[in-house]
């Protein structure tokens, strides 16, 4: 096993341990709340060191775990007290998230951390409901919301637009999902649509495939357009709605960010029977 | 859903997530003269009582505020559809003259709760809080490392660690004994998370005993250093693993041990009478 940490010594800590070899630390912490980017996340690692001078940081990317999970990786390299250092930090899930932390002797705490983040499971549940990829409209502010990320218009509120994209859902029919779509999903009750809808066919450009619902009208005297997609791959539905000005430039922001909606990672068999079928 | 059909209610949703349904002005399983309320508070950290529920929306909504609030109906245990643990409690107060009722319910998480409560002058509003907690909220993924309930020795102090509990002796620190009851952990990659946090492993020259009666096989694992006594229940079957351990000074906190594993319930499972299929684009309406 490549995260092999029986030699390292393990130290509780509040919110998960701490393992140890020589000066390098990687310190696991498997249910972290507050959301935080990589970038910050590395940044606060390497503040723990004293004088650190030389920072270079790698550009994050992406990595998929052994059980399917997506993780945002990043890292740096810099120098304290003359030793060269690195840093490497990766983030599984997204709320709660699997924060792991490496600091310490160039690879050796580095290729554990990659190897603790692709082979530990969340113990999340295959089933939940989670964030998955695509690509906000650029300069939009984003508010994380129970179940949603709202995104605003950057001149929000003279530029009435706002979108919803909700967390990833997994194909559970029944009473339960169908009371949460009616509260959390639709709409505000107080829109007075113009005309029929005009409901079309979308395939985003990485393959979701499902719905979009286009209606104009008016909210409180105000001329609005409304969007709804709904999207789904054979495990996951993927929706999202906007509400906001009929500018053309808007929604077409609004539109590729609909077709930038990724579809969530499969489980990586570990069976080498398999792995044609995944090459 | 139940009889009571909420798309005609009115439905505001709040910043911080919550959600609140009023009843239709004239309906028919609510009074006219009053409009009921329902309120959906998701994700509300941390876990906490009903009845510690029950005072921070007494106190924190301007209604209720100023109400008389009889607790004389006890509060109910309750195991949601999808095999969660919640709390229920219909309360009567009074508003000025004028009694209503209040039911209040919980579903615990791991870290946190959501909490629903329903204000109205007809009682029909408890059971519509009962029937929502029961099976239309979402709860979370059944198969997650997650808390199960169990009886801890009477008076033991617990302190909740990431992923397990510890208690300790009720005269502590004099009785330095203490019991670690690990969540359940689903079988598979999750494993190794709580390993890496709970590295409850036996002695290689530990004496190892099957342990009977309880809700998983499983054995106990004993031994001896510097004088004081360990021990790790391990309790498997191939969906669970739940750890359970114990450092003591003498042998007969074994016997409290084997009294809590013997209490440790599986996590229930979720209604099998989930209808099949998914209406994708229901909600789409506009």
């Amino acid at each position: 096993m490549d995260g092999d940490v029986t030699a390292w010594t393990r130290t509780p800590s509040e919110h998960g341990v701490v393992l140890r070899a020589g000066d390098s630390w990687i310190r696991i912490r498997p249910r972290v709340y507050e959301l935080i980017g990589v970038r910050a996340l590395v940044d606060a690692t390497i503040a723990t060191l004293d004088a650190p001078s030389s920072i270079v940081h790698e550009p994050p990317r992406e990595l998929i775990t052994d059980e399917g999970e997506l993780a945002a990786v990043g890292g740096a390299r810099c120098i304290s007290h003359r030793r060269d250092l690195e840093c490497t930090v990766a983030i599984v899930g997204a709320e709660p998230a699997l924060c792991i932390e490496a600091l310490g002797e160039p690879a050796l705490a580095r290729d554990h951390a990659l190897a603790l983040t692709r082979e530990l499971g969340l113990g999340l549940g295959g089933s939940r409901r989670r964030w998955f990829v695509y690509d906000p409209p650029a300069d939009w502010f984003g508010v994380r919301r129970y179940g949603a990320t709202v995104w605003l218009h950057p001149d929000h509120p003279r530029v009435p637009a706002i979108a919803h994209v909700f967390d990833a859902r997994p194909f559970l029919a029944g009473d339960a999902d169908r009371f949460d779509r009616f509260v959390l999903l639709s709409m505000g009750d107080d829109f007075v649509a113009r005309g029929d809808s005009t409901v079309t066919e979308l395939r985003s450009a990485y393959g979701v495939e499902g719905r979009q619902r286009i209606v104009e009208g008016t909210r409180r005297g105000r001329e609005l357009v409304r969007m709804a997609v709904a999207c789904a791959d054979d495990r996951f539905a993927y929706m999202a709605h906007f509400e906001g000005t009929n500018d053309p430039a808007v929604i077409d922001a609004v539109r590729r960010m609909f077709d930038s909606f990724r579809p969530l990672p499969h489980v990586r068999s570990k069976l080498a029977a398999f792995a044609i079928w995944e090459a | 859903m139940s009889e009571v059909d909420l798309t005609r209610w009115s439905r505001v949703r709040h910043a911080d997530g919550s959600v609140v349904l009023t009843a239709p002005a004239i309906h028919p399983a609510f009074a006219a003269n009053r409009r009921a309320t329902l309120r959906i508070r998701p994700d509300v950290r941390p876990i906490a009582t009903v009845e510690a529920v029950c005072d921070g929306l007494h106190a924190s909504t301007a209604e209720l505020r100023r109400s008389r609030i009889d607790r004389s109906e006890p509060t109910e245990r309750l195991v949601t559809r999808a095999g969660e643990y919640g709390a229920f409690r219909h309360l009567q107060v009074t508003v000025g003259e004028e009694p209503l009722n209040w039911a209040v319910g919980l579903i615990a998480g791991d870290d946190g709760m959501t909490v629903v409560d329903g204000l109205a002058r007809s009682p029909n509003i408890a059971a519509l809080v009962r029937d929502v907690l029961e099976g239309w909220l979402w709860a979370g993924a059944f198969d997650r490392i997650r808390m199960v309930p169990y009886r801890p020795p009477a008076g033991w102090f617990g302190v909740r660690r990431s992923m397990a509990t510890c208690w300790l002796a009720s005269d502590a620190p004099r009785d330095q004994a203490a019991i670690v009851v690990c969540d359940a952990v689903p079988r598979g990659p999750a494993e190794r998370l709580h390993a890496l946090l709970w590295p409850l492993e036996p002695a290689e020259h530990a004496t190892r005993v099957a342990i009977d009666g309880a809700a998983l096989p499983g054995d106990i694992a004993t031994w001896i250093v510097d004088g004081r006594i360990w021990a790790v229940v391990q309790l498997a079957d191939a969906r669970w693993s739940v750890r359970t351990a114990l450092q003591a000074g003498d042998d007969q906190h074994l016997i409290v041990l084997r009294a809590l594993v013997r209490s440790i319930e599986l996590p229930p499972a979720p209604a099998s009478d989930v209808p099949p299929g998914l209406d994708l684009y229901g909600w789409m309406a506009m």
